[in-house]
């Protein structure tokens, strides 16, 4: 399998959102690092066919996203930053909705949407509404809702946002397992998260990549450029590409 | 998909107070239109009021005539002449109105400009009855002043039409109390009301899930950008018809239990002689709900439409209201004129289906000529269906 992104343009107006973006993803976990308005969660959504790309293409397998509609849409699993719940759903219901909307069959719906919020832990909570879930808890539920049919790209949009530090590890070590076999996009600002789990990653700048590879090679190039710093971190590179630290970032 | 999208309605409460409000307003409507009838008893001297008034009109209406014949009227007309009475006097009304009661207003309004939006009981003292009464004659002759009046322009081929309509209209008409069916027509009208309910209910249905931030994962799904918006239109469109239809049918139910069907076969012609229509008065009250009906649809697929293109719930929701509340502030415009046409299809005039039956209204196109009526279903079925074109498109563009 192999997602490729070629020269993917998107412009608002006279704005520049992402430009000329190229990359080839096969399965693994890719970390996109940026600050706020770099254009991670437009890159995102224009992977995920819900916003139109202004020019470029984004091709799976050689076939071109718009042009597989449907077959694409159930490939991929999807959690964006903010999204409104239902708030009078229980978490089971949602998880069913959600199902239906991906076409799951009825019983296996049950089936895996049960798994799962065991598997995020929410299976005490399966049957409470949302209204009643802490931030924390409605990210989880984002979590398994993304992972319901099983999707070959999984694309997350700050995934690690809301949830404790526990929670925040329990999280790195399941995206880690599920990029063994599918493409998993994480985006994040939260460096330690990329550092952790990320096989590959993008450091984002105003619509562009600023630079892209393992985070021995991005280590590589900074040790080449900061000849006397041994003590390298990505919160060190993180700092080194964005703009004298006056870019937003959490060091966590 | 179909039950989760209900649920997405249900869930709201503004939508379960406006549904209950709805409701409560018919109950309302049901009890008033009812409780508020009164006949003079003359044997007790007193008013009866509510089901009992109801039950006295209708025995009376019922006795005087079983059809109005020209003989029937041209004797009533005699037997009036001769009280010498002004009829517009308490006298007059005490002593020869309340004995005749409905048959009284709707002989004089036979006899009465159709310009003229006063009554004036005395024309009927005043009709030549050398040769009769001559009141079918009088019907067609008071069309014909209407459809030649230079103020009202129509063009020959309406006037042709309006003239071979009226006079297809089977005489003598039969008589008989109308005031049930009457009631039942009004319950079927205050369907209107019910369509703000509907309005407030779906204007959210595509832009929440915008202004939540859902429709970003939703259009992610397999269906997100093919089922889903035809499930939630779907839903949005049975929700309009069933709740629409439950209130109309449950308060029509509540007063046919309390009154019967009595009337239904009566010629619409005795809501007022005029009308050109050959229908009789439960079918107009059947084609005042199914126009209602149509409207509510129509309105619900356009509101759809601006949900899923303007992504604000508020927004769709005025435009709505506006939608049925602005056109009752706009002037109807000169008689006959283009204006006139346009403000005549806004809902709050279209639903008023008694309205439309007796109104001399038509749309010439070349040498043929659209009724009103057939121009309302035209309209609106136009408007569903445009609407229904471009729900989705609004929808899975949201996110650009």
């Amino acid at each position: 399998m192999e997602l490729v992104l070629d020269r993917v343009t998107k412009h608002y107006k006279n704005k520049i959102a992402v430009d000329r973006l190229s990359a080839v993803l096969k399965p693994g976990v890719y970390g996109l690092l940026g600050a706020n308005g770099a254009g991670k969660t437009t890159l995102m959504r224009m992977i995920c066919g819900i916003l139109e790309i202004s020019s470029g293409e984004i091709r799976l397998d050689g076939e071109e996203i718009g042009e597989m509609g449907e077959n694409y849409r159930e490939l991929l699993g999807y959690l964006p930053q903010d999204f409104g719940y239902y708030p009078n759903f229980t978490a089971m219901e949602f998880m069913l909705y959600i199902s239906s909307l991906k076409g799951l069959d009825k019983k296996y719906a049950k089936k895996q949407s049960m798994l799962l919020l065991k598997k995020v832990g929410m299976e005490q909570e399966m049957r409470h509404k949302i209204k009643t879930f802490s931030g924390g808890m409605r990210q989880r539920l984002g979590i398994a809702q993304a992972l319901l049919n099983d999707p070959k790209i999984l694309i997350l949009d700050e995934p690690t946002a809301g949830l404790d530090p526990k929670e925040r590890v329990r999280f790195r070590n399941m995206i880690a397992d599920l990029g063994k076999e599918r493409i998993v996009i994480l985006s994040t600002h939260i460096v330690s998260d990329i550092e952790e789990i990320a096989d590959w990653i993008f450091l984002m700048k105003q619509g562009q990549f600023l630079a892209q590879g393992t985070l021995e090679e991005l280590k590589e190039h900074y040790l080449e450029v900061v000849k006397n710093d041994e003590a390298f971190n990505l919160e060190k590179l993180y700092l080194f590409y964005f703009a004298e630290g006056e870019e937003e970032y959490d060091m966590v | 998909m179909i039950w989760f999208e209900l649920k997405k309605i249900f869930e709201r409460k503004l939508n379960l107070a406006a549904m209950a409000v709805g409701y409560a307003v018919m109950a309302v409507c049901v009890y008033a239109f009812i409780s508020h009838a009164t006949f003079y008893d003359a044997k007790t001297d007193s008013y009866a009021e509510g089901i009992k008034a109801i039950r006295m009109g209708q025995e009376s209406q019922n006795a005087l005539t079983d059809v109005v014949s020209e003989q029937y009227i041209t004797d009533m007309l005699k037997k009036i002449q001769s009280s010498g009475l002004d009829l517009e006097s308490d006298e007059g009304y005490s002593e020869v109105i309340r004995h005749y009661g409905d048959i009284f207003y709707f002989v004089a309004r036979n006899y009465t400009d159709m310009k003229e939006s006063y009554l004036d009981n005395n024309v009927l003292m005043e009709t030549d009855l050398s040769s009769g009464a001559h009141f079918y004659e009088q019907r067609m002759k008071k069309v014909e002043d209407f459809l030649n009046d230079p103020s009202a322009d129509f063009n020959a081929a309406e006037k042709e039409y309006w003239m071979k309509k009226a006079g297809k209209v089977k005489i003598p008409f039969r008589w008989g109390d109308i005031t049930v069916m009457d009631i039942i027509r009004e319950l079927v009208s205050v369907g209107f009301y019910l369509v703000f309910v509907i309005i407030i209910c779906v204007s959210s249905v595509f832009s929440s899930e915008n202004e939540s931030g859902a429709a970003s994962l939703l259009l992610t799904t397999k269906y997100g950008k093919s089922r889903l918006a035809a499930a939630k239109t779907v839903v949005s469109v049975l929700f309009s018809a069933v709740y629409l239809s439950v209130g109309i049918l449950l308060s029509v139910g509540v007063a046919a239990v309390l009154l019967g069907f009595s009337g239904a076969d009566l010629p619409v012609q005795l809501w007022n002689s005029v009308i050109p229509y050959q229908m009789t008065a439960a079918q107009a009250c059947i084609c005042t709900f199914a126009v209602i009906l149509l409207i509510s649809i129509s309105i619900t697929l356009f509101l759809l439409m601006c949900s899923a293109h303007i992504h604000s719930s508020l927004t769709a929701l005025a435009i709505g209201m506006a939608l049925m509340v602005a056109p009752v502030f706009l002037p109807n415009g000169k008689s006959n004129g283009i204006w006139y046409h346009i403000s005549a299809l806004f809902p709050v005039r279209a639903m008023n289906f008694k309205d439309v039956l007796k109104t001399f209204l038509s749309y010439p196109a070349g040498s043929h000529v659209i009724s009103y009526p057939v121009m309302i279903v035209a309209v609106y079925v136009l408007v569903a269906v445009v609407s229904l074109l471009f729900i989705k498109r609004g929808f899975v563009k949201s996110m650009n």
